[in-house]
């Protein structure tokens, strides 16, 4: 009895730190759908901001997508106001705040820029501490799908501190300075 | 004694998988907030790597800590590919940058953090290609209006045009 009392209780330790270890982790969507559903064919990630002492800690992932595809982020239940932000391996960042409703963000990119793993931004839409669960629906789609109508566009550098990629509509991917090593 | 073994192997097992997720979670913290002028005078000095299997990119990813109001400085200050940074803040606030550490290395100034709390840190290939090359990253705090972050790193903000929905007052409750 003690044994499977104690068996049980590292089962359950493993789980806890498999679990706390989950919201960094690289998660991979082997499928690309052709559905016609909103979020069909997406799966549902578990996740949950866990910020003691004051001090914000975002959920943060890496989710995988192929160059082309429609990939799609769709936080769907939410117990606090979230906001997602998304960076390609490029550079390219998308971010949204309430495009999903109800306080719940969406991003849609309608092209992967790159095939590789995005890093996408669970938190507070305000950046405050929080301590709550979240569902997020990650799907990945065939170029043009209905599940990226309506895109996020991604952010740019303006002003006086834009660079000269920027200014001219390249997101960091023009020539570099040739002189460097 | 059976009960013995059992625990050991529980525990060998739980501290066996521990450091193999520590490397998914990083999360990494300079206790000092530093009052030098010195141009990356005080920074923890990280060295990372880039191992991409040559087909999908793989960027290094971590979160890195800064208190509101201080100047956040990172520089990748050797590197063996044309590195590109950006920054999370837990805000949503976005930075990023290229070339401005001179010689293809990136240089993010934040002078004035939005948040308190862990900023989101990716390093990869500036066009995103898979790359296989270590990099060392300098990652220091400084006071607020210190010359670590003169020129501070413009935020990315949405394309003239695009509209970004104003907030709408939370329900009650939430």
């Amino acid at each position: 009895m003690t044994s499977r009392t104690l068996a049980a209780a590292a089962l359950a330790a493993i789980a806890l730190l498999a679990a706390q270890a989950a919201g960094a982790m690289n998660l991979f969507a082997p499928t690309v759908s052709n559905s016609g559903v909103l979020d069909g064919g997406s799966i549902d990630l578990a996740g949950t901001i866990h910020d003691p002492g004051g001090n914000a800690r975002p959920w943060v992932g890496q989710l995988y997508a192929g160059e082309g595809e429609c990939l799609r982020l769709a936080v769907s239940t939410s117990a606090f106001d979230a906001k997602l932000t998304v960076f390609a391996p490029t550079g390219a960042v998308y971010r949204d705040d309430d495009g999903n409703g109800d306080l719940r963000p969406l991003v849609k990119i309608g092209s992967a820029p790159v095939s590789g793993w995005y890093t996408v931004q669970v938190a507070q839409f305000n950046g405050l501490p929080v301590n709550q669960p979240f569902h997020m629906l990650y799907g990945r789609y065939i170029g043009g799908n209905v599940n990226c109508a309506n895109e996020t566009v991604p952010l740019i550098v303006d002003g006086a501190g834009a660079d000269a990629k920027a200014a001219a509509g390249i997101v960091d991917s023009g020539p570099e300075d040739p002189a460097a090593p | 004694m059976k009960t013995t073994l059992i625990a050991s192997a529980v525990l060998a097992a739980v501290g066996a998988l521990a450091p193999g997720l520590a490397g998914a979670n990083d999360a990494m913290y300079d206790s000092s907030v530093s009052t030098t002028t010195k141009i990356g005078g005080s920074s923890v000095t990280m060295n990372g790597t880039l191992d991409d299997n040559g087909i999908f990119a793989e960027p290094w990813v971590t979160q890195l800590y800064a208190q509101a109001s201080e100047c956040l400085r990172l520089a990748v200050t050797t590197t063996n590919f044309d590195s590109e940074l950006v920054v999370a803040a837990p805000n949503g606030t976005v930075y990023r940058d290229d070339d401005s550490g001179g010689s293809l290395r990136p240089l993010v100034r934040i002078a004035n953090a939005p948040s308190t709390g862990w900023y989101t840190v990716q390093v990869a290939s500036f066009s995103g290609a898979p790359t296989n090359a270590n990099f060392t990253l300098k990652y220091a705090r400084y006071n607020l209006g210190n010359p670590n972050c003169a020129t501070s790193t413009t935020p990315l903000s949405v394309p003239h045009g695009v509209v970004e929905p104003a907030k709408v007052a939370a329900p009650a409750g939430r």
